[in-house]
């Protein structure tokens, strides 16, 4: 583990971190030093969380804060809540999103559908929560971060083969929405000292997103890969990485902390174009 | 493309009542086929299906009021067609927000950069391309399927527009789409129903880009958009799934239509590379 990484004084609002990977990643930043809001609409679920992550590490240092990212009024106010606990906002993990499981037109299915079988409000839900709540969210904290003259950002995505795959709409289309807003916020922030990289697992990983069936599947991965990664993201270390896409499963912790993340860097989810002379944005 | 007959064939064109979709609708229709114009500008819309109907048969062409990003309104857009032309073969989604509506009136360019734009703007075009172009799917997939044949045709954006600087929200919308074409493509795989992107190739002199791009930029004339979407929606194109076609790249000196096409024929916009270590 990248153990010897510390965030103290650091404050960081990790959405969607009341279970699963989201509550990992918000772990792992606590025990690092860092200064946490936790989000989510689940009231119930995300105070029970707050307490456990309280007793585990400095109560002092995690607040939650129940909200939902599809309204931005809601991220204006983590950010708010973040600045009034903490002193200041220094990163963001955009991880909360509606798995792929939640489309089917009953939700007990808890199956992948093709895209006439879902539900059209769930799938428009599932589109405004993931592709617009993480750019509502992105939107209320950047302008802090920019006062601040430095600052992370991370969109947590999935793998490649996920953007094209039978019975993957909506999910893979809104992360795929998501790896786009990384890409072109990255380059909107360049020089600023605030960056925007993409972190996913790099395969199925023990959560709700996944059939409660496959859970005993020894090759799913653990909640637990994306804790190395999101501290060394959130930290100096990475300064000067911007725009790029990890892959968190092949993170490489006997590296140490300069090069673990060498093996996670991978490709970006959108081909390069020819050259930028030859294909300019359009806009069209 | 004169040589191909769509004689019988009912597209829905949605943004069909001027730019690009316009053109589409036009090209459908001189090569025989029917096409409902769908966009909520309404008196645009009466105006176009009108100059239309003057010009090529009042049997040919009607309109449909309604706003993609509703999907009650894609649905009686589907019921309407079928009412009106006893069918439906496939659908152009071509309606969609642009920079412009998140970008200063009167600006040089479509830049803007994500934390200086009004955060309703842009998530309406997300609401529009991304939400509508399934809607339209959606609400036309099931007479497609049972017909076993059908065409589904998604208008998208060059690649550098996904992944530039003050290219959001329409470079992440468009991004999406094409994720939709992919996934769409497999879920009909083998149904006679094909999903494919189609682009310009580059930014088309329509009321899409600035007013000050007609003297500032190189644009791509709307009209290459003819011969694709004439072929994409003829049986010369049947079993093609899941492509991504460039307009511009059209090859127009080839004897054969599907030859024409695979010039115009581009890779998927995600990489396909592994995702282990990079060497």
């Amino acid at each position: 583990m990248s153990d010897d990484i510390r965030l103290d004084g650091r404050a960081i609002i990790v959405t969607g971190s009341s279970r699963g990977m989201g509550r990992e990643m918000a772990d792992a930043l606590l025990a690092a030093g860092a200064s946490l809001t936790i989000l989510s609409p689940e009231a119930e679920e995300l105070h029970a969380t707050r307490e456990a992550l309280a007793a585990a590490h400095d109560g002092s240092r995690v607040i939650a804060h129940v909200g939902d990212i599809s309204d931005f009024d809601a991220c204006a106010g983590a950010v708010e809540a973040t600045r009034s606990a903490f002193g200041g906002l220094d990163g963001l993990v955009n991880h909360a999103g509606i798995g792929p499981l939640h489309v089917a037109p009953a939700i007990s299915q808890s199956e992948h559908v093709a895209f006439w079988v879902a539900d059209p409000a769930r799938w428009a839900r599932l589109i405004e929560v993931n592709v617009i709540g993480t750019y509502f969210m992105t939107r209320a904290a950047a302008p802090v971060l920019l006062e601040r003259g430095w600052g992370r950002i991370v969109n947590v995505t999935t793998s490649l083969p996920n953007y094209s795959r039978l019975h993957w709409s909506p999910y893979g289309c809104s992360k795929a929405g998501i790896e786009s807003e990384t890409l072109i916020f990255a380059q909107d922030l360049a020089g600023t000292g605030v960056t925007c990289n993409s972190l996913f697992p790099g395969g199925a990983v023990r959560t709700s997103f996944v059939p409660e069936k496959m859970h005993a599947n020894p090759r799913l991965l653990d909640p637990d890969v994306m804790r190395a990664p999101i501290v060394w993201l959130m930290s100096e270390q990475s300064d000067g990485h911007n725009g790029e896409r990890f892959n968190a499963r092949y993170w490489e912790a006997d590296a140490g902390p300069d090069a673990a993340f060498a093996d996670a860097l991978t490709v970006p989810a959108y081909r390069v174009p020819p050259s930028p002379a030859a294909a300019p944005g359009d806009g069209a | 493309m004169s040589e191909i007959d769509l004689k019988g064939r009912v597209a829905i064109v949605t943004g069909g009542s001027r730019g690009m979709g316009r053109e589409m609708a036009d090209a459908i229709i001189e090569a025989g086929g029917r096409a409902a114009l769908m966009t909520p500008e309404a008196d645009e819309l009466a105006a176009t299906v009108e100059e239309i109907a003057f010009h090529q048969g009042a049997d040919r062409v009607m309109a449909l009021p309604y706003d993609i990003s509703d999907y009650g309104q894609c649905e009686r857009a589907v019921a309407d067609t079928i009412k009106t032309f006893g069918a439906l073969h496939g659908v152009v989604n071509n309606a969609a927000l642009g920079q412009l509506n998140v970008i200063a009136p009167g600006a040089e360019d479509t830049n803007c950069r994500f934390f200086e734009a009004d955060p309703a703007r842009w998530a309406q075009v997300i609401r529009v391309n991304v939400l509508g172009t399934y809607h339209m799917c959606r609400a036309a997939v099931v007479p497609l399927k049972e017909q076993g044949w059908g065409r589904i045709v998604n208008v998208t954006t060059s690649l550098g527009t996904m992944q530039r600087s003050g290219n959001s929200p329409y470079g992440p919308s468009k991004g999406a789409i094409e994720s939709e074409t992919l996934v769409f493509a497999a879920d009909l795989d083998g149904s006679g129903v094909t999903v494919n992107s189609l682009i310009p190739g580059g930014a088309a002199r329509t009321k899409f880009v600035p007013e000050a791009y007609l003297t500032t930029r190189k644009l791509v004339d709307p009209s290459v958009i003819r011969a694709p979407i004439v072929w994409l929606f003829s049986d010369l194109s049947d079993g093609l799934t899941g492509g991504r076609y460039v307009a511009n790249r059209w090859d127009h000196t080839a004897n054969d239509p599907g030859l024409a096409a695979r010039a115009a024929l581009e890779e998927p916009v995600f990489n396909a590379a592994p995702e282990g270590r990079l060497d």
